[in-house]
C-alpha cells in the first residue's frame, strides 16, 4: 500500500520525461528561382530571380517595396483607398550577353485588377558586365493586393505580388 | 514582480490529494488512478492539455494565399513551422482594419467606426454604455471604459501571470509613454490625434526609429489596463523596462517566464511595411537602424527565425508551452476562398446595390468571415467593406500556426476559427470558468453560443510526448465538423 501510494505520489509530483521537442532550424536562404521564356516565374515582392533572356543572357533581377506614402485618414478616419507608392528594380548580370531591363516592360496591377500608370526614375537598361541597373516605378495604387510584372520583349517572364496597406 | 502562479500550485496540490484518496481505495483502481496520474504530466481543465505557457505572436495584414500557399519564398513560416505544430487552414480575422482585430482577440468586443479606422483620434469611446451580448454602445471613440474586462483582467483575477510585449516601444518617449501601457497620451476629452505610424530615425529626437505603432496593441484601448498597475506587464519586446525585463530575459527559466506572453513585433518584423522605416533584422538593437529594408513576410520570417528559437528552448516551453502565430487580419488576395466575379454588375445581374462597388474584380463573394460572426452594435459591417467589397462580414482568412508537445506535428485542421474562438480557447485552457458575458469565464462573442474553442483537431497529441518534425499534411487532417472536436472530457480538478 504504501509502495502504491509512492508511485501515485511520484506520479502526481514527477514530471515523467516525455522528451525534448525539436526545435525548428531556419532555412538556408532561398535559392533565386529560374525564369525563361515558357517558365515565367510567380514570386513575392523582395524575392530575386534568376531570369535567362532570349539571347542567353542571364541575369539576377530583384522588385523591392513598395515603399509606401500614407496619406493622412480619409473622411471618417477611414484609412484612405489609395497610397503613393515606390518600387525599386535591381538587376545585375550573371553570364552572357546583355539583357535589357526596360523601365517600360514593367506592368504594375492593383487589386482591383486595373493597370496602373507608373512614371520611372531612371528609364533602365542593359545589364551586362559589372553594370547593375537600378531604378524606380512610382504610382498611385489601390490598397490592397497588386502586382509588377516585368515582360521583355512583350512575354511575361516575372510577376511579383504585393500589398499596399494604408492601414 | 513575477510570482508562481496559485493556480497551478493549487492544481497540483488537489491532485496530490486526489491521489492519496484514492490510496484507500481497492488495488484495482489504484492501478487506474495511477496511470490517470502518472501516465502524464497530469490533467488540464475539461480534458484541454495541461499548457501552462502560451506565446502569442500577432502578425499584419496577410491572407492565407499570401503566406500559405508556397507564393512566399520565404518558407520558415509556411514550410518550417507548420511541420512542427499545426496549421489551422480557416482562421478568420474579424474585422478590417487592424485595431478592431486586436479588441476583439483580447476583449470578445465587435468593431466600432473608429476602431475599424485604427483610432485616427485616441480617445474615449462614448456614449460607452452597455449593449447586448456583453458589447459597448462605441459610436465613436476607441478607448472603452473601465468596466469593460479583458483577458488579461480576467488572468490577473484568476492568479494566472502574463506580459505583453512590444518591439521597438518606447523608443521615441515624446510620442508614446512606454511606462503606460504604451498609449500616446491621454483618452480624456478630444484625445490625441493620429496615434502613429512607423516612424525612421530621421524623425525621432532620439535617433533611432521607432516602428512600435499604438494600434498593434490591444492594451491601449482599455481603461481597466491603462493608466493602472497592469502597465507594468506591457514591456518592450528586447530590453524591457527599469522595472520589468523583457522577453528574452524572461525565458531563462521557468519561474520567470509568464504564463502568457503576448508578442506584437514592430510595423516591420510584423510584416505590415513592405518597406521598413528602420531595421528589418531583431538582432539589431537600435542604434544604427537605416530604413528601407525589405518588409513583408520576408521581414516577418526574419523575427520568427530569431525568436522561435529562443522560445522553444526555453524551459517553460519545453515543460509544457505553447506558440501561436498568427495575424490580424487579412488582406487580398482572397483566391482560394470563394473569390467570385458573380457580384459584377454585368447586363442581366443585379450587381452590387451600391454601384460604385460594381468593379471588374469585384471580391464581395469571397468567405471572409465563419462561426456565425455577429456585428456588434456599433456597425453592421465589420470588415468595413474594405477592398471594394459590398458585404464584409469578418477580417478574411488569415490561417495560423500552433506548437507544442500537445499537438501532433505536421496536422492540418479545416474547423472555422476566428478571434473570438481564440479568446474562449485562451479562457478554456487556463481554467478562467466564472465570470464573463455568460458567466461561464466567456468575454463578449466569445460568450457567443456554440462558438466552438480549439478542440482535439488542435490538441492532437494528448500524451505529451515530444515527436519529430513531419512535413504539413502528412501529420493528417482534421476536415471541418459541424460541433467542432471537443476534446475528451476529464474530471474537472478545479474547485
Amino acid at each position: 500500500m504504501l509502495g502504491t501510494a509512492s508511485l501515485i505520489l511520484a506520479g502526481c509530483g514527477a514530471t515523467p520525461n516525455l522528451g525534448r521537442v525539436p526545435i525548428p532550424i531556419p532555412p538556408s536562404d532561398p535559392t533565386p528561382v529560374t525564369a525563361e521564356a515558357g517558365q515565367p516565374q510567380l514570386v513575392a515582392m523582395g524575392d530575386a530571380v534568376r531570369a535567362i533572356g532570349p539571347s542567353g543572357g542571364v541575369i539576377l533581377i530583384q522588385a523591392l517595396g513598395p515603399e509606401v506614402v500614407v496619406p493622412s485618414p480619409g473622411p471618417g478616419g477611414r484609412p484612405p483607398d489609395q497610397a503613393f507608392a515606390t518600387i525599386t528594380i535591381r538587376a545585375s548580370a550573371l553570364s552572357g550577353p546583355p539583357l535589357q531591363v526596360a523601365a517600360g516592360d514593367f506592368q504594375v496591377i492593383d487589386d482591383l485588377g486595373d493597370t496602373v500608370a507608373m512614371t520611372t526614375d531612371p528609364a533602365g537598361g542593359p545589364v551586362a558586365g559589372d553594370a547593375p541597373v537600378e531604378f524606380r516605378l512610382q504610382g498611385t495604387i489601390n490598397t490592397g493586393s497588386g502586382s509588377l510584372t516585368w515582360s521583355p520583349q512583350g512575354s511575361p517572364l516575372v510577376t511579383w505580388d504585393f500589398d499596399i496597406e494604408t492601414d | 514582480m513575477l510570482t508562481t502562479s496559485r493556480r497551478w500550485l493549487g492544481r497540483r496540490i488537489r491532485v496530490v490529494l486526489l491521489a492519496l484518496g484514492a490510496v484507500a481505495v481497492a488495488t484495482t483502481s489504484l492501478s487506474a488512478t495511477a496511470l490517470a496520474f502518472g501516465g502524464d504530466q497530469g490533467h488540464g481543465f475539461n480534458g484541454l492539455p495541461p499548457i501552462k505557457h502560451v506565446w502569442l505572436i500577432i502578425l499584419e495584414n496577410k491572407s492565407y494565399e499570401a503566406t500559405f500557399t508556397g507564393l512566399n519564398k520565404n518558407s520558415y513560416l509556411w514550410e518550417t513551422l507548420p511541420s512542427y505544430g499545426v496549421l489551422l487552414t480557416q482562421y478568420y480575422g474579424t474585422g478590417h482594419f487592424s485595431a478592431d482585430n486586436y479588441v476583439s482577440m483580447v476583449s470578445g468586443q465587435a468593431p466600432t467606426p473608429d476602431v475599424q479606422n485604427d483610432c485616427p483620434q485616441f480617445k474615449d469611446v462614448s456614449p460607452g454604455t452597455p449593449a447586448a451580448d456583453g458589447q459597448v454602445n462605441a459610436s465613436s471613440g476607441c478607448v472603452y471604459p473601465d468596466w469593460v474586462q479583458t483577458l488579461f483582467n480576467q488572468f490577473d483575477q484568476n492568479g494566472i501571470t502574463w506580459k505583453a510585449y512590444m518591439q521597438d516601444m518606447g523608443n521615441d518617449p515624446t510620442r508614446e509613454e512606454a511606462s503606460d501601457c504604451g498609449i500616446p497620451g491621454s483618452p480624456s476629452g478630444s484625445g490625441v490625434p493620429d496615434p502613429g505610424s512607423a516612424e525612421p530615425a530621421s524623425s525621432n529626437p532620439a535617433g533611432i526609429a521607432d516602428q512600435y505603432v499604438p494600434k498593434h496593441n490591444p492594451t491601449v484601448f482599455f481603461s481597466s489596463l491603462i493608466n493602472t498597475e497592469n502597465c507594468k506587464d506591457v514591456v518592450p519586446l528586447g530590453d524591457g523596462l527599469a522595472s520589468e525585463p523583457g522577453l528574452a530575459h524572461d525565458l531563462q527559466s521557468e519561474s520567470t517566464t509568464p504564463d502568457f506572453s503576448w508578442i506584437t513585433p514592430d510595423n516591420c518584423d510584423d510584416a505590415h511595411d513592405a518597406t521598413c522605416k528602420g531595421s528589418n533584422d531583431p538582432a539589431i538593437e537600435p542604434p544604427g537602424q537605416a530604413p528601407g529594408d525589405q518588409g513583408g513576410l520576408y521581414a516577418s520570417d526574419n523575427f520568427l527565425k530569431f525568436w522561435i528559437p529562443k522560445i522553444m528552448a526555453s524551459p517553460a516551453f519545453q515543460d509544457d508551452g505553447l506558440i501561436d502565430i498568427t495575424f490580424d487580419e487579412a488582406f487580398p488576395p482572397y483566391t482560394i476562398y470563394g473569390n467570385s466575379f458573380s457580384d459584377y454588375g454585368a447586363p442581366g445581374e443585379p450587381g452590387n446595390a451600391n454601384p460604385a462597388l460594381n468593379v471588374n474584380t469585384d471580391t464581395a463573394q469571397s468567405v471572409v468571415a465563419c462561426c456565425n460572426e455577429l456585428p456588434g452594435p456599433n456597425t453592421s459591417q465589420p470588415g468595413d467593406q474594405a477592398f471594394g467589397q459590398d458585404t464584409t462580414p469578418g477580417g478574411g482568412v488569415t490561417g495560423s500556426v500552433l506548437i507544442s508537445r500537445y499537438i501532433k506535428p505536421g496536422t492540418i485542421s479545416e474547423q472555422p476559427y476566428n478571434h473570438y474562438s481564440w479568446l474562449r480557447s485562451m479562457e478554456d485552457l487556463f481554467g478562467i470558468d466564472r465570470g464573463g458575458t455568460d458567466g461561464k469565464g466567456h468575454l463578449g462573442y466569445a460568450a457567443a453560443p456554440g462558438l466552438i474553442p480549439f478542440g482535439a483537431d488542435v490538441y492532437s497529441n494528448p500524451s505529451g510526448r515530444a515527436m519529430p518534425p513531419t512535413p504539413s499534411g502528412s501529420g493528417g487532417t482534421f476536415a471541418a465538423r459541424a460541433g467542432g472536436w471537443p476534446v475528451d472530457q476529464d474530471s474537472d480538478h478545479r474547485q
